[in-house]
């Protein structure tokens, strides 16, 4: 497990140095000149030159990356350009509401893939099969800007059940704030719940074709004790694994989200700064992202290394 | 090909799937024809009304036809599925060609590099990448495009890996066929199952993350048709024209679940091994 881990940890570290580097490129992707496209073009010379210095712009390009790096490591992210405050700041007050909002969705999609999962497997090829998995291609393909709209226009202008945007601190008040959770987490959900099911059932079917379930059923054992006790047990497994991955796309999908829910996590953070040209702002919130998906994946594999010992020494 | 053509007209989700890409494609190609109006014709006097025989799907903020835009969207999500998936497959396919069948230090530095593209939430990658090229429908489908180029290498080095222990490349190196000459012969033309599939599903993600650049108003700038922007512009007026919202989030989802139907589908019949 020792080796295991160093291993998975050597190449997490790898991986961030690489990200660090495709984050840190952003700003010399851009055509023309980067301090003119934040700043505009009517802005005097010493102003751009001020900029240009802050941001090390004036040194050559390696020598950047290791100021910027040397920086990051230590949490300086830069200062905001738009917001005159620093990143990190902004990061640290913005990253717990893009956090509570993507384990609020990994629940609903937990909630919605299990028994979904479990159901369509054990009546396989019955309305209940084809039900749920008619609501999995569903939940794949409609796109969370979509069904987030037609969310608010059907349970929050509609119905008035639900409130259509605004994010409530949970501490503050909270069952404001579970009102103000429930779309932007069931938009968000959906999707996962959708990928989630299908590898439900299909671990639920895998399991059940064993023997070891036969031998239950024989020794007396009712039907709902064999799923529960022995088939979900190993075929959520495989579903676990599948969550660190996603884990990724619901952070990506949080973008979007915050956006129609007006959420002000670190999504809206960066589409802010992409209309505002802030750089170091997009820069940053792209990288806590990215880090934050890297380091929940490497969790989840660690986990699932050390509950089945195959993975780890094979 | 003919048993995998007969094995895929018995998938019926295959089909269903190959139907609704079929569809997109006739309207993307048929626009001109398909709309009846200009999308940028602006009736001041029309505006919001919900869909009539006159304009099927209603009209927008602006009195333009709702049909009109969803058809010429339909344009516009195609032509970005397609040319993002060709750019990611023109350069992923030989990087991960590369590395699979030379292995060592390049097939370790390619994929390392892959993963840390990969390691990016997609529509965030492509957010920053849209930042960093500027605004317009060619930054979005290079962004598109550059996302997607390690998910094409990885599938294609994984097929040259099962393909280079094969015994038909033994048997061509032995009689002095070049490193290239087998790869392009020999194991290239048999590991274009695999890539076909996911340049298909991939088809279907680069769809989604256009209108979500869009939605976001970081892709392609109005007036142009777009999903994305015809969705986030609806959102205003919702509560008394619900129809704007209604198509274009529509069309969306249909050319979505066509291009991951078609994509499963084929993946059932060319790659048996890989179905879930």
């Amino acid at each position: 497990m020792i080796r295991y881990l160093q291993a998975r940890v050597l190449a997490l570290l790898l991986i961030l140095v690489l990200m660090s580097v495709v984050v840190f490129s952003f700003l010399h992707l851009t055509p023309g000149d980067p301090v003119e496209a934040m700043l505009g073009s009517e802005v005097d010379q010493e102003t751009k030159d001020g900029l240009r210095h802050a941001l090390g712009l004036d040194q050559p390009l390696p020598v950047q990356y290791g100021l910027w790096m040397s920086r990051a490591l230590r949490g300086d992210l830069g200062s905001s350009i738009q917001m005159h405050q620093r990143v990190s700041a902004l990061l640290a007050e913005k990253l717990p509401v893009t956090i509570e909002l993507t384990a609020a969705a990994s629940v609903v999609g937990l909630l919605i893939a299990l028994p979904a999962g479990v159901l369509a497997a054990v009546r396989r090829n019955s309305a209940v099969d084809l039900g749920a998995m008619g609501i999995a291609l569903a939940g794949v393909s409609i796109p969370s800007f979509w069904l987030g709209v037609m969310l608010i226009l059907l349970f929050a202008l509609h119905w008035r059940i639900f409130p259509s945007i605004g994010y409530v601190p949970i501490f503050r008040d909270p069952i404001g704030a579970l009102r103000h959770l429930v779309l932007p987490a069931v938009t968000l959900g959906l999707g996962l719940a959708g990928t989630l099911t299908r590898m439900v059932r299909s671990g639920v079917l895998e399991e059940l074709g064993h023997e070891y379930v036969r031998t239950a059923k024989a020794k007396g054992l009712r039907f709902p004790t064999v799923i529960n006790r022995h088939v979900l047990r190993n075929a959520l497994l495989p579903t676990l694994t599948v969550l660190g991955v996603q884990v990724s796309v619901l952070l990506g999908g949080a973008v979007i989200t915050e956006q129609i829910f007006a959420w002000p996590g670190v999504g809206q953070l960066a589409v802010q700064a992409v209309q505002s040209r802030d750089y170091p702002v997009l820069q940053g919130s792209i990288l806590i992202i990215a880090v934050l998906a890297t380091v929940v994946q490497l969790v989840v594999d660690l986990a699932y290394a050390f509950m089945d010992p195959r993975i780890r020494l094979s | 090909m003919t048993r995998a053509y007969r094995h895929f007209l018995r998938n019926r989700l295959g089909i269903a799937g190959a139907t609704l890409a079929a569809l997109l494609l006739i309207v993307a190609l048929g626009a001109p024809w398909l709309a009846r109006e200009d999308p940028l014709d602006m009736h001041m006097a029309e505006t919001l009304r919900p869909p009539s025989a006159q304009h099927w799907f209603g009209t927008d903020q602006f009195g333009r036809d709702v049909w009109a835009r969803v058809v010429y969207g339909a344009r516009l999500s195609f032509t970005v599925g397609l040319v993002s998936m060709l750019l990611a497959t023109t350069l992923g396919m030989p990087l991960g060609a590369a590395a699979g069948y030379l292995g060592g230090t390049v097939d370790a530095v390619a994929m390392r590099v892959m993963d840390a593209i990969l390691a990016f939430p997609a529509i965030l990658l492509a957010i920053g990448l849209v930042a960093a090229l500027g605004p317009g429908r060619g930054s979005g489908i290079i962004a598109i495009g550059i996302v997607y180029i390690p998910v094409l290498a990885r599938v294609t080095r994984g097929a040259v890996l099962a393909r280079r222990a094969e015994e038909y490349v033994d048997a061509a190196r032995a009689v002095g066929v070049t490193d290239w000459g087998i790869l392009r012969r020999h194991v290239l033309p048999n590991s274009i199952a695999p890539i076909l599939v996911q340049a298909t599903v991939g088809f279907a993600s680069a769809v989604v993350i256009e209108a979500g650049l869009s939605f976001l108003g970081a892709g392609t700038p109005p007036p142009t048709p777009s999903w994305g922007s015809m969705l986030n512009e609806a959102r205003q007026f919702m509560v008394v024209a619900p129809h704007v919202a209604v198509f274009p989030g529509a069309a969306i989802s249909l050319a979505v679940l066509g291009f991951n139907l078609l994509g499963d589908g084929l993946r059932d019949v060319l790659d048996p091994r890989l179905k879930a």
